[in-house]
């Protein structure tokens, strides 16, 4: 097995939206980037990659399993949502305590390493700290129970660029990893630009272009060029 | 679910803290006082809705869309909020014979009290937990009528008894051992039928 996830034919219709994706790979030790408009279908690839949403049709297999319903996986996926929600009355210290009766592997050490580099206040409360924060936080977690496989929807939104930059050396080290991968969308170009393996774009559920990084760059110069092009083509 | 409790207890601490005395209160004075079964049956119905409040506030703080990204089953997930619904219950028990013993109360009026306790916290919990998790907060308004439909009804029966509820019920110990017997099974088949829902809930998404 080559892939940490491989999707085929997979199809999800709702009343004013249809993704529709033919073949989806994420190689282990790659960063697959997810570009695409709001509403392109980053997110429900995402959930449905995760068994949060039911495919109508189509093959996802997760880590060499094709059961992604069964939550038992989700031990060896981390995941950060955009509208991250841990819960909110739970200081940084708790959510560790917690998270420890969730995950079976999960790594206390590591976890406070991470919200001491990461700079993240230990005594307030979830739902008091600033969104950055929250993302932090929730970075923490995914990256604190030795997950083979990262899924990160706009993680790194409302991160100062300093921390972004911090957060994304320690993606790049996770998929380094033998084993490991990951998958993150982000609106901001530069930072799948930088951290990115490959890139896959999405434009209203159907995936228009997916390849290799440094391929796309040799081609077009620039990611976010090449993106506002496509967008443009595909919207005229 | 280790996790899931120590969360709903840090929950209950934080933002539910005023349901915990009230609970002493209303369930310790119906153990104190001679005819004090009404505070202890208000004091179970007040304080049994506290789980529906708990599913309350995970789908308003957005508890909810992150569960599923945990390795936590619908199973877990109901379960756990029925295993908090038995600590209630354990705790009813707990502070009601204390205040009872402190009260000096005969032992047979204890147990009737305990049954009363028992079943009023089953068929809350047996109501409320199936139905949030059916229609989620928003659209269980209906639930809340309900509850309160069964609060008013057995209050109305105990205020209009008072003394005489328990005199009432002295010499049918049978029945009501039969009543709870029911009302357990029932209690667990909600547990059931909440797993079933949940997890169809979960497969439509």
């Amino acid at each position: 097995m080559m892939n940490a996830v491989e999707v085929h034919e997979l199809k999800k219709a709702y009343a004013h939206f249809d993704l529709y994706v033919p073949e989806f790979r994420i190689p282990y030790g790659s960063v697959m980037g997810l570009i695409g408009e709001n509403g392109a279908g980053k997110t429900t690839l995402i959930r449905l990659i995760c068994g949060v949403t039911k495919a109508d049709q189509g093959e996802i297999s997760v880590l060499g399993t094709d059961r992604v319903r069964v939550r038992e996986l989700m031990n060896d996926v981390g995941v950060v949502t955009d509208e991250e929600s841990l819960v909110p009355y739970m200081t940084a210290k708790e959510t560790g305590v917690m998270m420890a009766g969730i995950y079976r592997n999960w790594d206390a050490e590591r976890y406070g390493q991470l919200i001491q580099t990461l700079n993240i206040p230990q005594e307030t409360r979830f739902g008091e700290l600033s969104r950055g924060n929250r993302m932090k936080t929730a970075l923490a977690c995914a990256m604190s129970h030795n997950a083979k496989l990262l899924m990160l929807d706009e993680a790194t939104g409302g991160l100062d660029p300093l921390v972004r930059d911090h957060v994304l050396g320690l993606i790049t080290e996770f998929a380094r990893q033998e084993g490991h991968a990951v998958l993150m969308s982000s609106h901001i170009v530069s930072d799948l630009e930088k951290a990115c393996t490959d890139i896959t774009f999405l434009h209203q559920g159907r995936v228009i272009l997916s390849q290799p990084r440094d391929a796309l760059l040799k081609k077009h110069g620039s990611i976010e060029e090449l993106f506002l092009e496509m967008a443009e083509r595909k919207t005229v | 679910m280790k996790g899931l409790l120590y969360k709903d207890g840090i929950v209950l601490i934080r933002k539910f803290r005023s349901y915990l005395p009230m609970y002493v209160l209303f369930v310790g004075m119906g153990g104190l006082m001679p005819d004090g079964m009404f505070w202890a049956v208000y004091g179970v119905m007040f304080t049994a809705t506290m789980v529906s409040s708990l599913m309350a506030d995970e789908e308003n703080t957005g508890w909810n869309d992150t569960a599923p990204y945990l390795p936590l089953s619908s199973r877990t997930l109901v379960s756990e909020k029925y295993i908090v619904s038995l600590l209630c219950i354990v705790g009813f028990i707990v502070v009601y014979i204390a205040a009872a013993m402190i009260g000096g109360k005969p032992v047979s009026e204890i147990g009737m009290g305990l049954i009363s306790i028992i079943m009023t916290a089953q068929i809350i919990f047996l109501i409320s937990l199936p139905t949030t998790i059916l229609f989620g907060v928003q659209k269980s308004g209906m639930i809340r009528l309900i509850v309160t439909a069964v609060m008013v009804f057995f209050g109305v029966v105990i205020l209009q008894g008072g003394r005489g509820f328990l005199d009432m019920l002295s010499g049918r110990e049978n029945m009501m051992y039969v009543l709870l017997a029911a009302v357990t099974v029932l209690y667990f088949l909600s547990w059931y039928i909440s797993i079933v829902l949940k997890e169809r809930k979960t497969l439509n998404q």
